[in-house]
């Protein structure tokens, strides 16, 4: 293997590196004025340590900074005021989970008709609901063996994926046979959840605090499950990235 | 929310945790600290969306993880570490996509270090470097030059970050820096010529 030569600045970079006697932030703080002071040992080497002088000097200009200095520094403080990242403890619940009954009753102006429909279309389900659950299905005659194993399948978002030009105010995907819930996520790329919400619906829209979260150049995922109407998961989108792209 | 310190603030978050009672701690330690976040996020980027994007990410990636907030140390300290690596993470990242170019065309020849090929010489040559910079340097050479070459900030960004008001911003302070060291270089071999095998002669 070839022996690079080293450049001058390989010198610099190895004359300015930190070295193991420099201490770790929570001791190097205790060099900026606090209650607590740092010990001989560590005043002593941050003396003469270039890295631990220019670290020190960082912390301490970020602790000076709490009021923006000039107009570019107040407007960046003013537009992250209004994005305000505070992540929510608990999940964002979709408008789409507010319980049919309540929907129902609270609509004004409600015709008979449309009630009777609604009736009608009741007793038609249960009646459905109850055949289908009486007479097992013979999925597939060859194989019938008791052993067989039902796997959850794929299916694909419609919208939102890749690089997008827009900010997405709903997403879409394929509906899934006998799927009565989907769950939605919202992952950064280390999985991390910004945002879940449920929906009986082969869409969502999405709450403006989420849209917030998708900022320009930012890789993310959505995650979509279907649930039958046991609970169980009958299907999955799998990770699907896309990034709004910065214009 | 006043009486609280940041170090109790967080606490309280900790003592919360996955409830929405731990919000409006979040939004009062946001509410004190997003202005020197901002700020820092825009000395690194030198652009107001960029910075508020970082200034967003930095946020949301302490939040998530203000469980692992120690409450031995100041609360600022612990944003500010998450800010730095942030941060320089973000400029590593965009120096892979475009390599700054060498802008100081003196080469190692020019020094007479061009013999501290082994381990060893590097390590001698490092220590000697280390003194010249101690005794020849004033304290805004020497954070500009760690700054450059330890952290590869650009030097637009170095200028920000330390308020440099000078025309030329950090470059001068390197030109400078380069010059006094290789003077104080030049005179430390004067002085030092006898010595045989060391590697930074």
């Amino acid at each position: 293997m070839l022996n690079r030569q080293p450049s001058i600045d390989d010198v610099f970079r190895t004359a300015l590196a930190p070295s193991e006697n420099c201490p770790p932030i929570e001791e190097l703080e205790r060099c900026t004025g606090g209650e607590r002071a740092p010990s001989a040992a560590v005043a002593e080497h941050v003396k003469s340590c270039a890295y631990c002088q220019t670290e020190l000097h960082l912390l301490n200009s970020f602790l000076a900074d709490d009021a923006a200095q000039t107009s570019d520094e107040r407007k960046a403080a003013e537009l992250l005021l209004q994005r305000s990242p505070v992540p929510p403890a608990e999940t964002i619940v979709a408008e789409t989970r507010i319980p049919w009954w309540k929907a129902a009753f609270g609509m004004r102006g409600m015709t008979q008709a449309a009630f009777a429909m609604a009736v009608i279309l009741a007793v038609a389900g249960i009646v459905v609901r109850y055949r289908t659950t009486s007479v097992p299905p013979a999925v597939n005659q060859g194989s019938q063996t008791g052993q067989e194993v039902f796997r959850s399948g794929s299916f694909n978002m419609l919208s939102t994926t890749g690089d997008l030009q827009e900010r997405p105010k709903e997403i879409r995907w394929e509906k899934v046979p006998n799927a009565v819930n989907y769950q939605v996520r919202l992952l950064e790329v280390d999985r991390n959840e910004l945002w879940n919400a449920t929906t009986r619906e082969g869409h969502i829209d999405l709450p403006s605090a989420v849209q917030a979260r998708i900022v320009p150049a930012k890789t993310l995922y959505w995650q979509i499950e279907a649930f039958d109407s046991s609970g169980a998961k009958i299907g999955a989108t799998g990770l699907v990235r896309f990034r709004l792209l910065q214009k | 929310m006043e009486q609280f310190s940041d170090e109790e603030l967080a606490e309280r978050c900790q003592i919360a945790s996955g409830s929405a009672a731990r919000e409006p701690f979040l939004n009062a330690l946001f509410q004190r600290h997003h202005r020197r976040v901002a700020a820092w996020c825009h000395h690194i980027t030198g652009d107001v969306n960029s910075a508020v994007d970082l200034a967003q990410e930095i946020f949301v990636k302490a939040f998530q993880g203000i469980d692992g907030y120690r409450k031995g140390s100041k609360f600022t300290t612990w944003l500010y570490s998450i800010t730095r690596n942030h941060c320089l993470d973000e400029l590593r990242s965009r120096k892979r996509r475009a390599e700054e170019t060498a802008e100081f065309p003196d080469d190692i020849r020019d020094w007479g270090l061009e013999s501290a090929d082994t381990m060893i010489e590097r390590q001698q040559s490092g220590d000697l470097m280390r003194r010249l910079i101690r005794e020849s340097l004033d304290e805004t050479e020497t954070r500009v030059m760690t700054l450059h070459y330890v952290h590869e900030l650009p030097l637009e960004s170095v200028s920000r970050m330390l308020k440099l008001t000078n025309e030329s911003g950090a470059k001068a302070y390197i030109v400078s820096a380069r010059r006094k060291l290789k003077r104080a270089h030049e005179l430390w071999k004067s002085r030092n010529r006898p010595m045989k095998g060391c590697g930074a002669c």
